[in-house]
């Protein structure tokens, strides 16, 4: 009988090999992805991170990267998941990091790749703590910390350090404004920075992408809040595709609220083409200017609506010519 | 006569004695393969699954305890469980000697004790130890994070709390889960259960932390239960006031311990920093679950209304969203 010939035994062994490595593949796979079968193995226990170059000196990697997508999410955060699910949410990565000398110290890096800037500072500012303050990193970075913890937005990604005991402040401030640094810029103007500073409380500045004002068709709501004359004010502005659909836009969210109980209550005559209505016991300014749609929303006060609405009109004006 | 077989160039003869053989080879091996197909042949194709007929966990309740809760005010929480737990006749009311104690915590998140998402290993090193004191042969110590649970129980100080306390702490293996449907449940069939936890068990005290909660509005003692299912289990979160309140329904636990000492207010169920934490300096005790989720809502700013996990878990017979029906009794600890 004829013996196979060396191509065939080469053929053959290099299917073999395939086959093995394959094999290996799969239970490394399951033995170190969060996803895999195995994931009882605690990350803990594996000390093999590289230093990132944004980590202070005295700090060390504490366990290994986890990496979650949009499938296993929940996972990492339970209920939350959803929140960064409908809002463009790509990727998570998390590390930890401890003290060399003393490892129950230990701060946790959480780094939400988003869909675009805008879908980051969406979740960055919808989560804002009450009472933290600003943080001065690089450039322009939006930046806030708490006793314990700090969060910041740069481009699209999301940012949050927090840490497992005090005193860990200065180091985390340090590893904010290297990781910072090592975010690419973006030339593009912030469609938050059209928000005239003049009694704008810089801090409260969100943005909401769905349903905003319980209305379904209107999405991505820059939300800012003012003080005149003691009255707290909501602005709003929306940069939408072209002045069309700001146009239609201011249309349907002032039918929407016609249909929701509310009456004209006249208009702004230096903004042509605002609506004022009275809703219930408060009053809304509906505007369009350029791509932006804008106004105040549920204020207390008629002249503090007008008043902000139209420092708003002139600040897009500006920026529209 | 022996006849050659040429086949290409440079390969060797074949005769007719190997050409039979071969032939005959693959013969079998066709027929082998023919064989095969018809014995695996399903001619009615995949059929619907059967679905197990339901089956009940233990009821661990102590009948004789009836409906009862205590709330105890106060920043240390070693001195608010007791003082509640006294208020209720004491821990010896509901462990007596000999008895198992499963102990199920909120270990779901790798975060510190400080952020409060998960139970405080103090409150629960006290707890084991009142369980010990009132009898107890052996406590333990559970719950299933989906992501590395050892470090979820190591980092939240739960693995060291029930160590040094004498508790025995049982990981989520695999092996632990059991496919089962629950009676009453509308969501639970056929679903990964942590039943393995359960094993031996003759008590079943339930511990979490009062939190805000971003899908059901917040997360206690019935949310808790969460921990004992396994699987993809976040596609619950479509219709997350409904399985909370299957939960309810298939958990029927001795005592439930909700430590509302700080509050996550906002942010939750992760929190992620003290700011997001409320001084509420309260401890809620209760044989009825509901009871006690009503009353911790109130540290949400909340009312059962607010929850409709609340409204369906009272509908379905579980507990009462009264709270003061049970006349709860009041202490306040120094």
């Amino acid at each position: 009988m004829r013996r196979a010939g060396a191509v065939e035994t080469s053929i053959g062994v290099f299917i073999l090999i395939l086959l093995v490595t394959i094999a290996g593949g799969v239970y490394l796979y399951g033995a170190f992805s969060p996803n895999g079968p195995y994931r009882h193995r605690s990350i803990l226990s594996s000390m093999g991170s590289s230093v990132p170059s944004y980590l202070p000196g005295d700090l060390a990697p504490f366990g290994r990267e986890q990496t979650f997508d949009s499938q296993t999410l929940a996972d990492q955060i339970d209920g939350k998941a959803d929140f960064y699910l409908s809002s463009g949410f790509v990727k998570l990565t998390v590390n930890r990091f401890a003290r060399k000398t003393d490892a129950k110290s230990w701060i946790e890096v959480s780094v939400y790749d988003m869909r675009n800037p805008a879908d980051a500072f969406s979740v960055y500012s919808l989560q804002k703590r009450k009472g933290s303050r600003p943080l001065e990193l690089d450039g322009d970075i939006s930046a806030y910390r708490t006793e314990d913890a700090i969060f910041f937005t740069a481009g699209p990604k999301y940012f949050e350090i927090i840490s497992s005991a005090r005193g860990l402040m200065d180091d985390m401030t340090i590893l904010a404004k290297n990781l910072s640094k090592e975010q690419p810029r973006s030339a593009e103007l912030k469609t938050e920075s059209f928000f005239p500073r003049e009694s704008l409380d810089q801090s409260t500045i969100s943005l909401h992408i769905e349903d905003v004002f319980s209305f379904s068709g209107l999405d991505h709501v820059y939300t800012a809040i003012y003080t005149d004359r003691g009255c707290r004010v909501t602005a709003f502005i929306s940069r939408r595709k072209d002045p069309k659909e700001a146009r239609d836009m201011a249309a349907a969210y002032g039918k929407f609220l016609l249909q929701n109980g509310g009456t004209a209550a006249g208009e702004i005559s230096e903004a042509p083409g605002s609506k004022i209505f009275k809703v219930f016991d408060t009053y809304e300014v509906v505007m369009h200017q350029g791509r932006f749609f804008a106004g105040t929303h549920e204020v207390d006060k008629l002249e503090s609506a007008k008043e902000v609405a139209l420092q708003v009109y002139h600040k897009l004006s500006e920026t529209v010519k | 006569m022996s006849e050659k077989i040429k086949d290409r160039p440079g390969q060797s003869e074949m005769d007719r004695r190997d050409f039979l053989i071969r032939t005959a080879k693959m013969g079998v091996t066709v027929g082998v393969a023919a064989a095969l197909g018809v014995f695996l042949h399903d001619p009615f194709g995949p059929r619907a699954p059967k679905e197990k007929p339901p089956v009940a966990l233990p009821d661990f309740a102590v009948p004789r305890a009836g409906k009862k809760m205590a709330i105890a005010t106060g920043a240390d929480r070693i001195k608010t469980v007791n003082g509640a737990i006294q208020a209720l006749g004491g821990m010896g009311s509901f462990v007596t000697k000999g008895d198992r104690v499963l102990i199920k915590v909120n270990g779901a998140f790798a975060s510190p004790p400080s952020l409060c998402a998960t139970t405080n290993p103090v409150l629960l090193a006290e707890v084991v130890r009142m369980c010990f004191l009132a009898g107890a042969a052996t406590v333990a110590v559970t719950d299933n994070p989906i992501n590395d649970p050892q470090s979820c129980f190591s980092l939240t100080g739960i693995a060291e709390a029930a160590k040094s306390s004498g508790a025995e702490l049982i990981l989520p293996e695999e092996s632990l889960f059991t496919d089962m449907s629950a009676p009453g449940s509308q969501l639970i069939r056929d679903w990964p259960v942590f039943t393995g936890a359960f094993k031996g068990a003759t008590k079943l005290i339930g511990m979490a932390p009062v939190k805000d909660h971003h899908r059901s509005g917040a997360s206690m003692a019935m949310k808790n239960w969460y921990g004992f299912i396994g699987g993809r289990r976040n596609i619950f979160h479509q219709d997350i006031h409904t399985f909370i309140k299957d939960l309810a329904v298939m958990i029927k636990p001795t005592l439930v311990i909700l430590d509302g000492t700080s509050t996550m207010v906002s942010n939750g169920p992760t929190g992620g920093s003290v700011s997001d934490l409320k001084q509420t300096n309260t401890m809620i005790v209760s044989t009825d679950q509901v009871a006690a989720d009503s009353a911790g809502a109130r540290l949400l700013g909340k009312t059962p209304r607010d929850l409709p996990f609340l409204v369906k878990a009272e509908q379905a017979g579980v507990g009462t969203s009264d709270f003061e029906s049970l006349k709860p009794v009041r202490v306040t600890t120094g």
